[in-house]
């Protein structure tokens, strides 16, 4: 038996949240990255902390605390040439559970010549039932310098949640003087949990990381990165990692059983790539 | 001659482990999976490939093969060219990467020389530098007329033939395990082939993620015989 479909569901009289922060950076006549154009709406909002040497750092704070199925957050940046940025977030994104409708999360990077983008946002959450579309694009000049890195986590940890089933597109495009260089389009659908736990997808893993470097050495640094792979201590911490380069990029990949164990090598790798130390709101 | 049967005899032309596109020297992974352990048997095998037919390239290359065809098919040099872009740029590891476009670049080289017509020497010209490998299969297809449908299944069923006979170098199972698992995996395959007929270009993407990673891995692995 199959029941009407309800024509006044509880998602079509929710009020849906838009976010949306646009940020535009210069360089300045004295070698400085300062913000020419800041535009937020809705619950998101972007900190900037007081100036210091070093690159700009920016924080993006979800007022909202997490977000709902049919809410759509938007994040642009775009860097004039020669500008040297670090973006973060303040804490853990949660998308929740839905009832219907999915999040549309989007991200526009967009790298002048010579800019540089750290991408370095805490990890989202999925919670069970969760459905989600990312999207994320990044247009660089032929000689900016991006480095992305993304954790994603299935289920609450705490309360040992899994994602018994849910929807996950996760769209990456990386596009380098007007040619697409790298896309990556992860799709899971239906029961979650049980595909993650099949060996050719995810071997169990509930949290997975991807370090992605675009940039016009990135091949020259797979040494370096394999390097700092062997070093982080993950095959203690029961952390799977690896890392290739080609196309003059590189990318580094990590699962693991769950986002502690993710998170404490990930801080490593990714501060010994950098050469700096992750931005203050990892550390605590 | 019928033409469901000029197309069957194409596509065992070219898509027999005889075509001269070097199937046989790559494992799509398959050989580090074997290293790891994750592969040791006949289920372990049948399951390995099951997610790589069906959450991994297998499913998200038909797409791009779908695509391709078509545009092949309008004469869209453009579109082609935007789907051998996107197809090239998903690959995710060197090692993948090769996989494709070398035997992409073969593929299309043989094919333009062997079965060569005005319309795929046209659009052959517009995709002078790697092609990936289920786009040059998609164009020669398309270009030829062929039945969208037979080509992904014909496709999809190779795929699956050609990683059976790598894991019989790599010597999980033997011989009549390996025929179970093509017989159980090439019905799987012509769903798969139906399932994604009219899919947008949007829809290719994978969940194969320890693949990838085990990719990665595999470059650095100390024997192996397969190039990835």
């Amino acid at each position: 038996m199959s029941l009407p479909a309800d024509p006044d569901p509880a998602w079509k009289r929710r009020q849906r949240s838009r976010g949306h922060v646009a940020l535009a950076v210069v360089r300045t006549s004295s070698g400085a990255t300062r913000v020419s154009d800041l535009a937020e709406s809705g619950p998101l909002r972007l900190r900037l902390p007081r100036p210091e040497p070093g690159p700009l750092e920016a924080v993006l704070l979800n007022s909202a605390g997490g977000i709902a199925c049919g809410d759509a957050f938007e994040v642009e940046a775009a860097l004039g040439p020669a500008t040297d940025v670090v973006l973060t977030t303040t804490a853990a994104e949660k998308i929740y559970r839905s009832d219907g409708p999915t999040t549309a999360l989007r991200v526009a990077l967009a790298l002048d010549a010579r800019a540089a983008l750290a991408w370095l946002p805490q990890e989202t959450i999925l919670y069970d039932g969760a459905r989600l579309v990312r999207r994320l694009e990044a247009d660089l000049a032929a000689d900016a310098r991006l480095t992305l890195f993304e954790a994603l986590v299935f289920g609450r940890a705490a309360r040992g949640e899994t994602v018994r089933s849910g929807m996950l597109h996760d769209h990456w495009r990386v596009r380098r003087g007007g040619r697409l260089v790298y896309a990556d389009s992860l799709r899971l659908e239906g029961p979650v949990a049980d595909r993650l736990a099949r060996p050719a997808i995810a071997g169990g893993a509930r949290a997975l990381a991807t370090l992605l470097h675009v940039a016009p050495d990135a091949e020259a640094r797979l040494e370096e990165a394999r390097a700092l792979l062997a070093a982080s201590g993950c095959e203690a911490l029961g952390v799977e990692a690896g890392a290739s380069a080609w196309n003059g990029l590189m990318a580094l990949r990590l699962l693991a059983p769950e986002i502690g164990a993710l998170r404490t090598v990930a801080a490593r790798i990714v501060a010994g790539f950098r050469g700096r130390p992750m931005p203050r709101v990892w550390q605590t | 001659m019928a033409e469901t049967v000029r197309d069957a005899l194409l596509l065992l032309a070219w898509l027999s482990p005889g075509y001269p596109v070097g199937a046989y020297a790559y494992s799509h992974g398959l050989e580090w999976a074997v290293e790891a352990g994750d592969v040791r048997d006949e289920a372990g095998l049948r399951d390995w490939l099951a997610d790589v037919l069906e959450h991994g390239a297998g499913r998200s290359d038909a797409i791009l093969a779908a695509h391709a065809h078509a545009a092949a098919a309008a004469g869209d040099a453009t579109a082609l060219a935007a789907v051998n872009d996107l197809a090239l740029a998903l690959a995710p590891s060197r090692e993948l990467h090769l996989e494709t476009s070398q035997q992409g670049r073969s593929f299309l080289d043989a094919t333009r020389a062997a079965w060569g017509t005005p319309r795929l020497a046209a659009l052959a010209d517009h995709l002078a530098g790697p092609v990936a490998y289920p786009v040059a299969v998609g164009a020669a297809a398309g270009a030829h007329g062929l039945d969208r449908p037979t080509v992904l299944a014909a496709y999809l069923s190779a795929f699956v033939q050609n990683l059976v006979s790598a894991s019989l170098r790599l010597a999980p199972v033997g011989q009549s395990a390996g025929t179970r698992v093509v017989a159980a995996l090439t019905p799987r395959a012509a769903a798969l082939a139906e399932a994604v007929e009219g899919l947008a270009l949007d829809a290719a993407g994978t969940a194969t993620v320890r693949l990838d990673l085990g990719s990665f891995r595999h470059e650095t692995q100390y024997t192996r015989i397969f190039r990835s």
